[in-house]
């Protein structure tokens, strides 16, 4: 009886052919940048110290919890120990819990901290790892942490930091993945090889992206989840809807709703993406009917899959009730937030109330400085002349994609359902990042909770208009500009690497 | 010559090579090549929100538990906030099981600026107590923290064994100075610690760090050369 079942098992090796013989067809940009994200990632996760990143110490915490006790952890207001007395006894031995944004104090490093952590940990008994209650971050849906319970109990040796690692590994490769579908949407989107080069290369040497990868947080699974959405969508909008890509695009929603409460601004997109696919394909009633039920039946399924796990979907201390909160809120008031949003971008009108919230909080500093900037816990910074030559970066290409939308304005309306699908999807991020944002400032002013890694689900399009910007460029001057450009990212990404093993170690 | 100056892959080498260039040369090579403060540990930093004053009488002693004091740790930095008074003295003593330390500075003290306490350091590293006793005959206030951020680390502070809200702020710091460049062995050490695994390797860092400092730049610039490349062979 061995014999034949033997027979019948499928080696291995004709697979893995088959995939070595597929990585071989891999156009060699492609390969060389996934290479270069990779590097990235694995030394921005060396660099930084344990939860070093924004909020990195309750995101684990909530993994953590999920994985020990198999239930999320209580809301912020739920109960006293926000960690398990393992990570709390790991903070205190690496002396990480002073770390958290302060510039002037260290990780601990000295041998004898090490030991006596290892001391520490060997005589905690098993409970000590599953007796946190409640976390910062316990209203999040659950589908990031649940993934990342996999590899925390792969986690070979079993140790604290071993655990802890591993779920940084685990997030790595959701970063390395949206690389990867950045150069889908490039491909989708440019014919020439060098454009679709360019626009995954704007989009993996983000220097902050790259850290927000390398660390425990949701934030990288919804950037690779966007990208997968954005890409399906322009197949959609390029190419028609089929069951395989709707049931993509839908999954894609859900999933954003499943991982983070901001996931939510992709309901809106989603609606629209579906209008414009029946604007521009217009199937017969019965399969616009299907198509409309498979795309929002899924997210809705997502929605309430992560109001079940959490404590509902709207209110305070829900999974959305952070975003979605001014929409039963009485202080609402449209013209004070549309001041606000004005005042936001350009400058205050003389009929104008000053705006709610921190006087001078605008563009510059959630575009520009803590979108490019603010490593860490937003401690570390590039010096001022690389915030301002980046913001004049910026200023020319929101130029450029002027110039390029009125010379070339025939082929912008002949490609309106990619662009308005474009425009849409991130309108809809910002917006509701601004509905949010002024909501918080109705209770508490001094906090706009609105910062440049919000915007990071929209990364692709920030590479999509710069490639855009580029190939319309006279044919040298976009070469020597891709260059450029390929060079400014690298430096970004370096000297961000570089500031940070300074800050922490010297 | 002329016609290779025109080809695109040509001037996107030049775009990014320019590029490189003026970086290492403006930014990279100066920032890594300057002398630094070679900090050897930092037991309680400074506040983050407000000062607070962590009063020493005439004969008092303010000590830190549980301060871990590493090979280098040549000096003991601190600061206080009383204006300059003559009659003033501090003492400080490193101390843990089989090793004691202690150096003394007379006042009067300028507020805020740095006091450095000269110690030997131990040969390997202990954890210990950090003890700064007032010698003098007027009361001193040193720098202290109670803020959220600062005042949440291991060593707690007691004065004549009684805890107090406020914890001294002390750093302890290496004569060894020198630049990033120069130093690199010892701050790649630092950064293995805690870390499991193959991580946790010194040589595994290093390789990561030159992966990073060569392999991110030649991947980014062979992916954008090599795609000038093939759009051409595609063309052609």
């Amino acid at each position: 009886m061995a014999i034949p079942t033997r027979a019948r098992r499928r080696s291995p090796r004709p697979a893995v052919a088959q995939l070595a013989l597929k990585a071989r067809t891999l156009p060699r940009p492609l390969v060389a940048l996934l290479a270069m994200a990779t590097i990235q990632v694995v030394a921005w996760m060396l660099v930084l110290p344990p939860f070093q990143g924004p909020d990195e110490d309750a995101h684990f915490a909530y993994v953590q919890h999920l994985a020990e006790t198999g239930g999320r952890p209580g809301a912020p207001t739920s109960g006293s120990r926000s960690y398990s007395t393992e990570h709390a006894e790991a903070m205190k031995w690496a002396d990480l819990f002073v770390l958290r944004g302060v510039l002037g104090a260290r990780p601990g490093w000295a041998e004898v901290e090490e030991q006596r952590w290892h001391e520490v940990e060997a005589s905690l008994p098993e409970e000590a790892s599953s007796d946190s209650d409640q976390n910062a971050a316990g209203n999040n849906p659950p589908l990031y942490y649940a993934l990342e319970t996999v590899p925390y109990h792969l986690a070979p040796g079993g140790s604290f930091f071993n655990r802890f690692y591993m779920t940084r590994v685990a997030s790595a490769v959701f970063y390395v993945a949206a690389v990867a579908f950045m150069w889908l949407i490039a491909s989708e989107l440019f014919r020439p090889l060098w454009a679709r080069t360019l626009a995954t290369a704007i989009f993996g040497l983000h220097p902050k992206f790259a850290m927000v990868g390398a660390l425990v947080n949701p934030d990288t699974l919804l950037v690779l989840i966007w990208t997968v959405f954005i890409y399906i969508g322009l197949r959609i909008v390029r190419h028609g809807p089929t069951m395989r890509r709707l049931i993509g695009v839908g999954a894609t929603a859900a999933a954003s709703l499943a991982t983070h409460g901001r996931g939510v601004a992709i309901v809106p997109a989603l609606v629209v993406l579906l209008g414009i696919a029946y604007l521009r394909w217009r199937p017969p009633l019965r399969q616009t009917l299907l198509v409309a039920a498979i795309g929002l039946g899924i997210a809705t399924a997502g929605l309430g899959l992560a109001g079940v796990f959490t404590t509902g979907v709207s209110g305070e201390d829900a999974a959305y009730g952070g975003v979605l909160g001014w929409v039963d809120d009485p202080r609402f008031n449209i013209r004070q937030f549309l001041s606000y949003v004005w005042q936001f971008y350009l400058p205050k009108l003389g009929f104008m109330q000053p705006s709610i919230g921190v006087a001078g909080y605008g563009f510059n500093e959630v575009y520009i400085q803590s979108f490019y900037s603010g490593f860490s816990w937003l401690e570390i910074e590039y010096p001022r002349f690389a915030i301002d030559l980046l913001h004049v970066a910026t200023m020319l290409l929101l130029l450029g994609l002027y110039t390029v939308a009125v010379r070339r304005l025939d082929a912008v309306k002949r490609s309106w359902p990619t662009t308005a699908f474009l425009l849409v999807t991130g309108l809809s991020m910002v917006a509701l990042l601004h509905l949010s944002s002024y909501t918080t400032m109705l209770t508490n002013p001094g906090d706009p909770l609105l910062t440049g890694r919000y915007l990071f689900p929209l990364l692709s399009l920030l590479a999509i208009g710069v490639t855009v910007v580029v190939t319309a460029l006279p044919r040298r001057i976009s070469a020597f500009a891709t260059g450029a450009l390929v060079s400014a990212g690298i430096v970004l990404q370096l000297s961000g690497l570089g500031l940070a093993f300074v800050r922490f170690y010297a | 010559m002329r016609s290779a100056l025109r080809s695109p892959r040509t001037l996107a080498a030049l775009g990014a090579g320019l590029g490189l260039l003026v970086a290492c040369v403006a930014w990279f090579v100066p920032y890594l090549t300057r002398d630094r403060v070679n900090v050897a540990g930092v037991p309680v930093p400074p506040p983050f929100t407000a000062q607070a004053a962590v009063r020493v009488a005439p004969g008092s002693e303010a000590c830190l538990s549980e301060v871990a004091f590493d090979t280098d740790a040549d000096l003991v930095e601190l600061s206080t906030l009383t204006a300059p008074r003559a009659r003033t003295r501090l003492e400080v003593a490193a101390q843990a099981p089989g090793y004691r330390e202690t150096a003394t500075l007379p006042g009067p003290y300028e507020p805020v600026a740095p006091l450095y306490f000269a110690i030997d350091p131990p040969e390997r590293s202990l954890i210990g107590t950090l003890c700064i006793r007032n010698r003098g005959t007027r009361r001193v206030d040193l720098l202290g923290t109670s803020d959220a951020r600062t005042a949440v680390g291991r060593p707690i502070t007691r004065i004549d064994g009684v805890e107090v809200a406020y914890d001294v702020s002390v750093r302890l710091l290496s004569t060894d100075q020198g630049s990033v460049l120069e130093r690199l062995g010892q701050l790649v050490d630092r950064a293995a610690a805690f870390k499991p695994g193959l991580f946790g390797i010194p040589v595994f860092l290093w390789m990561a760090l030159l992966a990073a400092a060569i392999g991110i730049p030649t991947a980014a610039v062979y992916s954008v050369l090599s795609s000038f490349r093939e759009s051409r062979e595609r063309e052609h």
